[in-house]
C-alpha cells in the first residue's frame, strides 16, 4: 500500500513538473498562437464568381478591466481579386488587391454625431492623417506597409462614412474605382 | 519746508512707480521666455509661449499647423515629453504585467517628471489601496504631484485563453474623477491583437467559390493607448513610440 502511494505522488509529482514546464515555455514562446477553442472565431471571407464578401463577425467578446466590449460587427462586398487580408484589433481592417489597390476599414467604437458621405480625396494629407493616425498599427512594416505605397493624384482614392465606420479606397486604379465605390457602398453593420 | 517733503514725495512715487514698471517688465519677458515646445505625432515641432516653465510635450495629432491642434491641447491630448527613466519604467511595467500573468501594474508621472514606483493593482483593475501606494510615493517620498498616470492591459495572453483583452481604456478608466487635476492625457499599455493575413491567390477563379477557410493565427504586439474622458485618443506599437521618442529628444 505505501509502495502505491508512492508510484501515485511520483507520478502526480511528473504531471505537475511537466504541467509546469509548458507554462514556462508558453511564457518564452514566440507570440504567435492559435485559438486553443476552435468554437471561436475571428472573421468569414466568403468568395463569389464577381465578387468577395467579408464578414467581420466574430464571437469573442473582448475585456477591457472587467467590463466586455462588444466589437462592432460589419459585412462588407468587395471586388473579386482579393489579395490578402489584414486586421489589427477590433477595430482596423485593410483588404490588399493587385497593383497595390486598398481597402481600408476603420471603427471607431468612441465617436458620436457621424454624417454618411463619401467623397473623392485629392490631397495626400487627408490620407496620411488618417493613415497614420487612426490606421498605424495596419500601416506597419508587418503589415500594409503604405511607405511603399504613396498617395497617386493619379489614381482614384475615396473616402465614405457610414456611422461609426470609415472606409478608404486607396490608389484604386480608374477604371475599377465605380465598382470599388459601389460594392464598398454596400457596407452594412450586423 | 513743505516743498521739499513734498518733492521728496513725489520723488518716492517716481521712484516706485519706476521699479514696478522696471519689476513688470522683466517678469513679462521671464514670462515670454517660458515657452512650450510640442511635437506632434508626426514628428512636426510647434512652439508656443506659455505654462510655468519650459518643457517639451507630444501633442497627440498628426500636424500641429492644423485647426485640431489647438483643440488638442485644450482636450488634454498631450503629454509631457517622455524621459529615458519614464520609457524604462514602460518597459518594466510591461514586463511585470507579463510575469504575474496580466495583473494590472500601475505608476505616475509627476509633473516635475519624478517618476513613481510600479504598483501591483489585481487582475482586472487597478484597486484604490495599490493606488494610494502611487500617490503616496510620488506626493510624498518623491516630492511630486501626478502630471499622468500609467497602467497596464492584459498580458500577452499566453496560450489565447479568453477572455479578449482590448488595450483601450474601460469606462472605468475615463470616469471624470480619474482626470481631476489633469492637463494631460492618461496612458495604457497594452497588446493589440493582430490576426495574420490570409493569403489567397488574387485570381478570383482559381479560388474555390464558398466560404474561405481563415486558418486563424494571431501575434500579439505590445502598444501604447493615449486616453481621455472620451475615449482613445491615439494608439501605437510601443516600439514605435520609443523609437519617436528617442529620435526627436533632442530637437527644440
Amino acid at each position: 500500500m505505501p509502495t502505491k502511494i508512492k508510484i501515485t505522488f511520483i507520478i502526480l509529482s511528473c504531471h505537475i513538473l511537466s504541467f509546469g514546464l509548458c507554462q514556462g515555455q508558453n511564457n518564452l514562446a514566440l507570440t504567435t498562437r492559435t485559438p486553443i477553442s476552435p468554437s471561436f472565431h475571428f472573421d468569414s471571407t466568403m468568395y463569389y464568381q464577381d465578387s468577395v464578401v467579408y464578414l467581420f463577425n466574430t464571437n469573442m467578446i473582448p475585456r477591457s478591466d472587467n467590463e466586455f466590449i462588444r466589437p462592432l460587427l460589419f459585412r462588407i462586398k468587395l471586388p473579386a481579386g482579393l489579395l490578402c487580408t489584414y486586421t489589427s484589433g477590433f477595430d482596423a481592417f485593410g483588404f490588399l488587391y493587385p497593383e497595390k489597390q486598398v481597402v481600408f476599414v476603420h471603427l471607431d467604437p468612441y465617436g458620436e454625431n457621424f454624417h454618411d458621405t463619401s467623397y473623392r480625396i485629392m490631397d495626400k494629407r487627408e490620407t496620411e492623417r488618417l493613415l497614420l493616425y487612426k490606421l498605424n498599427t495596419l500601416n506597419h512594416r508587418d503589415q500594409l506597409d503604405m511607405d511603399g505605397n504613396p498617395f497617386d493624384p493619379n489614381r482614384s482614392t475615396w473616402l465614405i462614412k457610414r456611422g461609426k465606420a470609415t472606409i478608404l479606397l486607396y490608389n484604386i486604379n480608374n477604371e475599377n474605382a465605380s465598382r470599388f465605390i459601389r460594392y464598398a457602398m454596400s457596407f452594412s453593420f450586423l | 519746508m513743505l516743498r521739499p517733503i513734498a518733492c521728496l514725495g513725489i520723488l518716492s512715487v517716481q521712484f516706485s512707480l519706476l521699479s514696478y514698471a522696471l519689476y513688470a517688465q522683466k517678469n513679462e519677458t521671464a514670462k515670454q521666455e517660458i515657452q512650450i515646445t510640442y511635437t506632434s505625432i508626426s514628428g512636426i515641432t510647434k512652439v508656443l509661449p506659455g505654462g510655468d516653465r519650459s518643457k517639451k510635450m507630444i501633442v497627440l495629432v498628426p500636424d500641429t499647423n492644423s485647426k485640431d491642434f489647438l483643440q488638442a491641447i485644450r482636450d488634454l491630448q498631450v503629454i509631457d515629453y517622455p524621459t529615458e527613466e519614464v520609457l524604462g519604467a514602460m518597459n518594466h511595467a510591461f514586463d511585470l504585467a507579463i510575469a504575474s500573468g496580466g495583473y494590472e501594474h500601475q505608476f505616475f508621472v509627476g509633473k516635475k517628471g519624478k517618476v513613481s514606483i510600479i504598483v501591483q493593482g489585481l487582475k482586472d483593475r487597478i484597486d484604490s489601496i495599490a493606488n494610494r501606494k502611487v500617490r503616496v510615493d510620488l506626493d510624498s517620498i518623491k516630492g511630486d504631484e501626478p502630471a499622468y498616470d500609467v497602467h497596464t492591459h492584459g498580458d500577452s495572453l499566453a496560450g489565447d485563453v479568453i477572455p479578449y483583452f482590448k488595450p483601450d481604456p474601460s469606462d472605468t478608466d475615463r470616469l471624470a474623477i480619474n482626470f481631476r487635476g489633469r492637463r494631460q492625457a492618461s496612458v495604457i499599455l497594452s497588446f493589440e491583437r493582430k490576426k495574420l493575413p490570409n493569403l489567397s491567390t488574387g485570381n478570383s477563379t482559381s479560388v474555390p467559390f464558398g466560404s474561405g477557410s481563415s486558418e486563424e493565427k494571431f501575434i500579439y504586439t505590445r502598444v501604447i493607448v493615449f486616453y481621455n474622458q472620451k475615449g482613445t485618443i491615439f494608439k501605437q506599437y510601443f516600439s514605435d513610440f520609443t523609437t519617436f521618442v528617442r529620435l526627436h529628444a533632442h530637437e527644440n
